[in-house]
């Protein structure tokens, strides 16, 4: 159950941007890398072939296509390298859960950690500080919140 | 003269193998004899280091093209300062600048320690002088910037057009200063960790260098960012490119550092997570020339495929293996004195503050790296580019600037309740009051709602910092100016960190204002035409066309007028370099505190221009926070007498000279 929620936390994180339904040269572009061998995405290349690129783009627009059909037309000519992002679907779903969920998992490690150290049955073992009398154990935290407000 | 340059390249390779050996055998042998020759070593492989890079950069000043390189990166047109900045425009010479970077730092590191107080020293200087060894062998027998012309040439292949601009001629050797400067706390590191030495003493020794090379970082991708939006003309800073990503992925990691050694000082705790981290931060930047050199991602940054990918790639393996091996031998020695008290503390808010940093850190290795891992997997190139990174990413900064402010707010050890009411009143009071005025302006969009409302409960929480601090001084100091400044400089530590906090906090304001409220238009003109773009209206003016030493130029001039105001005439430009055959944009930028108008020629057609606008809010605050995160980096690292002379972070008695190297220290 757990897994659960913490995977579609993640596909929220993730399913934020979602593309725009009527679209324009700008919107299509931004999910699009130049085919010139620049390696730059084509909303950020200037070169003659990123020109083309936008006056076919400005085409399809005109013709009706959607922007999932113009991106499709481009995996289906120059395979899903054109796409600037990996699709989200299939073991391409990795890329964009892991980070998430890796975030996740390690914080609910570390949360769960801390709150064991941080247990007064471990506390015994913790330092030498709990062996304190508790009226010093009391002094110390005066002065050391006293201490945490004037300096470093 | 370019003999003696190759030469003192093949000595200081000899040397640098010479200096591992010796520096490391001193200490195992008490012997003072190798420790003196070690000393030597390091000081001569600098000078010879330094007659070769000088060489290679006289030899770029007077474009002496017998050198291949020389003739590769300058041309007879090229502006002197341009044919030196040439010097870290390509493969060898980079490599050089980062040698001779490392033998200058490992000399500084032993003229810090010459009175060899510290027991860790010979070893740091065998981990970087190994260090300098690898790149001495790439410079030597891969990539040899002393490498000859087969044949005479008059005109040089001359400077890639993009690289002429002046933020672009600082931008790499600010980035290497970055990188190379954290070699040193990792050298103290592996030097702690084969002394078994893992107090805190190697933290304290390398705090200066470690905010050194994070400040030179932060720099140099700045520089980066601002070179790319002035210089590359699509109306960004930041393209999420795999070299850019290799530069922030070592800051994040070094961030985090940062702020979890202060743990280790103060609680003696985390210290095999502070050992992994610096690890981790110099293998990152090793990554990232990895990734430059090697061609196997591709990116706009690279020097093109070569063998000296997979050199790097060895490099970086046995690295892992020894840093690794070191470690997990070490392991006891690594445990944490104590343990955390509360979830409620500083300690833990630093340690979420970290899980943040490095979990975008290895965001962004992973979106780096998984073009590769799915062709791997699937036989199925991939693009991992920029929406991805800002979808991953920008969650993870919105958590981050939370703990941002979290982390001064709250008290070590335990927070009270009293202290948690008491200190985050005020930023929380900051938090809704910004939410709310947003709200009212019309803001909805949840990013941006959240990333203003939580900076607004950041930058609260500090200036409340702030007021308590001067209040706390004025019992003694009637002036509240001198209050203020004498807070600071009494604890630059802290009120440095503080004004690098303020300095973060604007350049997120820039980020969130520019990714979510940009506006933008495309049109063709012809003379006189005016596009209106929100409150701006532009009006194309002509085209005028003129040539200078290296390019040919078309203007176009534009009237801008906001609001009816005349604001003046601006130029966008599209430069044409023949040498290069190479098309560049020069863009026109208007800026001022609440946006930039920025303005791209796309293209000339007779007496008609296709030009790009773009309404970048805020941009001009991330610039500002560079400037305010330098200042808060200096305050911190400055050092302060009066407590170094009466706090010494380690005992001198700690290092027996005479127990152990008796007649070491000369």
């Amino acid at each position: 159950m757990k897994t659960f929620i913490l995977l579609t936390i993640s596909i929220f994180f993730i399913a934020v941007p979602v593309l725009a339904e009527t679209p324009t040269v700008s919107s299509v572009e931004k999910h699009l890398m130049c085919t010139c061998g620049c390696t730059m995405p084509l909303y950020t290349c200037e070169c003659q072939k990123s020109e083309e690129m936008r006056t076919e783009i400005k085409q399809m627009i005109e013709r009706g296509m959607t922007q999932q059909e113009i991106l499709d037309s481009y995996v289906s000519r120059f395979g899903e390298k054109i796409l600037s992002a990996p699709t989200k679907k299939g073991f391409n779903l990795v890329a964009w859960i892991l980070p998430f969920l890796s975030v996740i998992l390690v914080g609910g490690v570390l949360i769960k950690t801390v709150k064991r150290w941080s247990h007064p049955e471990t506390k015994q073992e913790s330092g030498p500080s709990e062996k304190l009398d508790p009226k010093y154990l009391e002094q110390l935290e005066n002065e050391l919140s006293h201490f945490e407000e004037k300096g470093e | 003269m370019i003999e003696f340059g190759e030469i003192s390249l093949s000595l200081a390779l000899v040397l640098s193998l010479y200096a591992v050996v010796t520096s490391f055998i001193s200490l195992r042998n008490s012997t003072f004899e190798f420790w003196w020759s070690a000393k030597r070593a390091v000081i001569s492989n600098f000078l010879l280091l330094s007659v070769s890079i000088g060489i290679l950069a006289y030899s770029l000043a007077i474009k002496n093209y017998s050198l291949k390189y020389v003739a590769e990166h300058v041309s007879n047109g090229l502006p002197t300062f341009y044919a030196i900045s040439a010097l870290w425009a390509g493969q060898s010479g980079s490599l050089l600048l980062w040698a001779w970077l490392l033998s200058l730092f490992t000399l500084v590191v032993l003229w810090q320690n010459r009175n060899f107080q510290f027991r860790l020293i010979p070893h740091v200087i065998t981990t970087l002088s190994a260090i300098l060894f690898f790149f001495l062998i790439l410079l030597v027998f891969i990539t040899n910037p002393f490498e000859r012309m087969a044949f005479a040439v008059t005109e040089g292949q001359g400077l890639n057009p993009l690289l002429q601009n002046p933020g672009m001629m600082f931008h790499p050797p600010t980035l290497y200063l970055g990188y190379v400067g954290f070699s040193v706390p990792f050298a103290f590191a592996i030097a702690a960790l084969l002394n078994r030495k893992l107090d805190s003493e190697w933290i304290v020794l390398t705090r200066r260098w470690t905010l050194f090379a994070w400040l030179f970082l932060s720099i140099g991708i700045l520089l980066g960012a601002k070179w790319a939006y002035v210089e590359l003309g699509w109306g960004g800073y930041w393209g999420w490119d795999p070299v850019e990503n290799a530069s922030l992925m070592p800051w994040l990691t070094g961030t985090a550092f940062l702020h979890s050694v202060m743990i280790q000082e103060r609680r003696g705790m985390l210290k095999i997570w502070n050992v992994s981290l610096i690890v981790i931060t110099f293998l990152l930047t090793i990554f990232g020339t990895f990734v430059t050199r090697s061609g196997i991602i591709s990116s706009v940054h690279s020097f093109g495929a070569s063998s000296l990918g997979y050199v790097f790639l060895a490099f970086l393996v046995l690295l892992i293996t020894v840093s690794v091996y070191l470690i997990f031998t070490r392991r006891e020695e690594l445990r944490s004195d104590y343990h955390f008290d509360s979830y409620l503390s500083r300690e833990s808010s630093f340690l979420f503050n970290n899980l943040i940093l490095v979990g975008s850190a290895f965001a962004i290795l992973w979106g780096t790296l998984f073009p590769v891992i799915s062709e791997a997997v699937r036989g199925v190139k991939i693009t991992v580019g920029p929406p991805f990174f800002n979808s991953v990413n920008v969650p993870i900064g919105i958590v981050l600037i939370l703990l941002t402010g979290v982390g001064p707010l709250i008290a070590w050890r335990k927070a009270s309740t009293h202290n948690l009411v008491r200190n985050f009143l005020y930023p929380g009071i900051g938090f809704f009051l910004a939410l709310i005025i947003l709200w009212f302006i019309g803001i909805r969009d949840l990013y941006p709602l959240l990333s203003f409302s939580l900076i607004s409960f950041v930058l609260t929480g500090i200036v409340m910092e702030f007021y308590r601090g001067v209040r706390a001084r004025k019992r003694v100091e009637q002036n509240i100016f001198r209050a203020f400044i004498n807070l600071i400089l009494k604890h630059r530590r802290r009120y440095g960190g503080y004004i690098v906090h303020i300095g973060v906090m604007l350049i997120f304001i820039g980020i969130t204002g520019s990714s979510a409220f940009k506006a933008e238009v495309e049109k063709t003109l012809r003379n006189g035409e005016t596009i209106n773009l929100k409150n701006y209206q532009l009006t194309f003016l002509g085209v005028d066309y003129y040539k200078t030493a290296n390019a040919e130029v078309l203007n176009a001039s534009f009237r801008v007028k906001k609001d009816n105001k005349d604001l003046g005439v601006i130029t966008p430009a599209k430069e044409y370099h023949p040498l290069q055959d190479q098309t560049m944009t020069e863009v026109a930028i208007l800026s001022d505190y609440r946006e930039d108008l920025y303005l791209i020629l796309g293209g000339v057609d007779d007496d008609a221009v296709y030009v790009k606008a773009h309404i970048n809010p805020l941009v001009a605050w991330i610039w500002w926070g560079g400037y305010v995160l330098i200042i808060g980096t200096l305050i911190a690292m400055w050092p302060s007498k009066k407590r170094e002379a009466t706090q010494s972070p380690v005992p001198k008695k700690t290092f027996n000279l005479k127990k152990t190297a008796t007649p070491i220290g000369a």
